[in-house]
């Protein structure tokens, strides 16, 4: 149960071109056995696309098509020797598409489209970038160099342009120790020492109560 | 489309590229070149500035001073927005200033209620983050026995670890700002981008910038005033569940510079990111707590470590906005504790620095 949760706060992050190496795999693994978590996967693209109003004027879903119509040859055709060979090798097809459709999605979320992928060590860039928007007229976001407009945009207003991903707060566990404590306990203890963070935050940088903007609240 | 948008900036970067100076020269008309060669010969002899400072650094630093002492000595009152990762908070803000102390309030205005209040901070008190965005210069001072090798602050300190830019004007809550960009000299902190007020020196606008430059947190007033008398009622808080602010973990530095330690100490970092050092230690009498807490001047995060029965977690990481938390185990002879390392950092330098944990 824990671990569905999981695994779709990965499928999120990898929607949102955050998940890491580990997770991308994990994700691909799961999604390649486990037809919620294919649906899961399918709707939120269905919604980004909405969102981007990209969405076609008629959805259709070869994966369930493909997997009838195997289905339904096997019917009519009975268990022969070829079919034998012939379902598992389709079952494999639909694996292997949803891989695919996976993959493709991977590419896309995992760059933000204004990052070309051989952009120098960041500080440089970042440094080159200031140097190159020294011309003042342009708006700060862009001054500083952000992406804009990432492959998903999150957000009520169509003004906004910059690099957010839906607002998520993320655990991840490297090393389990099973049963000892209860996500609850640790998200407590989190937002204990997250707090006292802001205050130490708050006395140490001159940004008066700005710290406590960040105060954890019981929805993040 | 998407190939296009990325052929174009291949094509931007390819150009950012090209010397500096070059640039430089090819972007103004030919008839200043010879005042732009006068003018950088006049730049880099002075002490601050790099190869490409292009702004007036000493301006730069002047405005980064007089908001480190605006934040502190104003009044002011009014309606912020903060927003990370497409979430957006409005926050109320009241700062008032009685008999040299701090009163402030904060309520966050949507979602559930939040309510906090700090009181007390003396104007007198100053810290290493004050005393770095200062540009003070404090010989022999608290960072003596730093792991970062520093044994005195002097002035540009900052600039050693950040290239700052005055970035032209823009329009925050109906004010006039100046734009100050903050951009990292290494991967191990974030930048920034400021937006202080011109005619105060107020930070009005504040955005945090990661890698790949990312946007992570955004706080900008919408509305504020200030140098009017505060209310005391509105520095009183309404919500019996508000949180008292703690200094605790937050000493003042004494006339010599140092960061007084009056508890011994049980641990020690042997690694820290150039420029940052020990800015605050508490050691709670209840928990055990230990605290210790380090800045650069704009960035600051914090190391706990926690007896083990406080909670058995195992190593983790965890993000939310701009704060990470990596949290990690190490055993002292038979103890076992918990540490966690908190802040607006890079999850790599969090990890460095609790990997770097030692006992004294």
């Amino acid at each position: 149960m824990s671990n569905n949760t999981q695994i779709k706060e990965s499928l999120s992050a990898l929607m949102d071109g955050q998940a890491d190496e580990l997770e991308v795999r994990r994700v691909l693994k799961e999604v390649s056995e486990n037809d919620e978590l294919r649906d899961t996967w399918r709707r939120h693209q269905l919604a980004a696309a909405a969102m981007r109003r990209e969405l076609p004027e008629q959805v259709v879903d070869y994966s369930s098509a493909i997997h009838a119509a195997l289905e339904n040859e096997e019917a009519l055709g009975g268990p022969s020797a070829f079919s034998r060979v012939a379902k598992p090798l389709g079952r494999f097809a639909v694996a292997a598409s949803v891989a695919v459709i996976a993959l493709v999605g991977v590419q896309q979320y995992n760059k933000p489209a204004g990052t070309p992928e051989n952009t120098p060590a960041t500080i440089a860039s970042v440094d080159n970038v200031q140097v190159d928007f020294s011309t003042p007229q342009l708006r700060t976001s862009a001054e500083f160099g952000i992406p804009q407009v990432t492959a998903r945009t999150v957000s009520a207003t169509n003004g906004s342009q910059q690099g957010y991903s839906a607002p998520r707060s993320v655990i991840q566990v490297t090393e389990v120790t099973p049963d000892k404590v209860t996500r609850e306990q640790v998200q407590a203890y989190l937002n204990e020492l997250m707090l006292q963070h802001t205050e130490n935050a708050a006395s140490n940088t001159n940004q008066g109560m700005l710290p406590f903007a960040r105060m954890p609240t019981d929805q993040d | 489309m998407f190939e296009l948008r990325e052929e174009q900036f291949l094509q931007l970067f390819s150009k950012l590229r090209q010397p500096f100076k070059l640039r430089l020269l090819f972007s103004l008309k030919l008839l200043y070149k010879h005042l732009t060669v006068l003018f950088f010969i006049l730049m880099t002899a002075t002490p601050f500035s790099p190869s490409f400072a292009i702004d007036d650094l000493s301006s730069v630093t002047n405005l980064l001073k007089q908001m480190a002492e605006a934040n502190r000595q104003l009044s002011y009152q009014g309606i912020f927005s903060y927003e990370h990762g497409g979430a957006l908070k409005t926050v109320k803000v009241f700062h008032s200033v009685r008999d040299g102390q701090e009163f402030e309030r904060i309520i966050h205005l949507n979602g559930p209620e939040r309510e906090v209040v700090r009181r007390g901070n003396n104007l007198n008190c100053q810290r290493l983050g004050d005393a770095i965005l200062r540009g003070e210069s404090l010989k022999g001072s608290s960072l003596r026995g730093a792991p970062s090798g520093l044994s005195e602050l002097s002035r540009g300190y900052l600039e050693s670890h950040y290239s700052l830019y005055m970035k032209g004007e823009d329009r925050v809550a109906g004010r006039d700002i100046t734009v100050v960009h903050v951009v990292p000299k290494d991967e191990f902190r974030y930048g920034y981008v400021l937006g202080i007020d011109k005619e105060t020196g107020l930070l009005l606008q504040s955005m945090l910038i990661g890698s790949k430059k990312r946007v992570l947190e955004r706080f900008q007033f919408v509305d504020v005033t200030i140098g009017t008398l505060v209310d005391d009622m509105a520095l009183e808080p309404t919500n019996q569940d508000h949180h008292l602010a703690s200094l605790d973990a937050s000493p003042c530095l004494n006339e010599k510079g140092i960061l007084p330690v009056n508890s011994k100490r049980h641990w020690k970092v042997t690694w820290l990111p150039p420029g940052f050092a020990l800015s605050g230690y508490h050691i709670s009498p209840e928990t055990k707590r230990e605290t210790l807490v380090f800045t650069d001047g704009l960035t600051v995060f914090s190391v706990f470590v926690d007896p083990d029965e406080v909670i058995k977690v195992p190593d983790m990481q965890a993000e939310r906005g701009a704060t990470v938390a990596f949290l990690s185990r190490i055993r002292n002879g038979n103890e076992e504790h918990v540490i966690c390392v908190v802040g607006e950092i890079p999850i790599e330098t969090a990890k460095k620095v609790a990997q770097s944990l030692a006992p004294i």
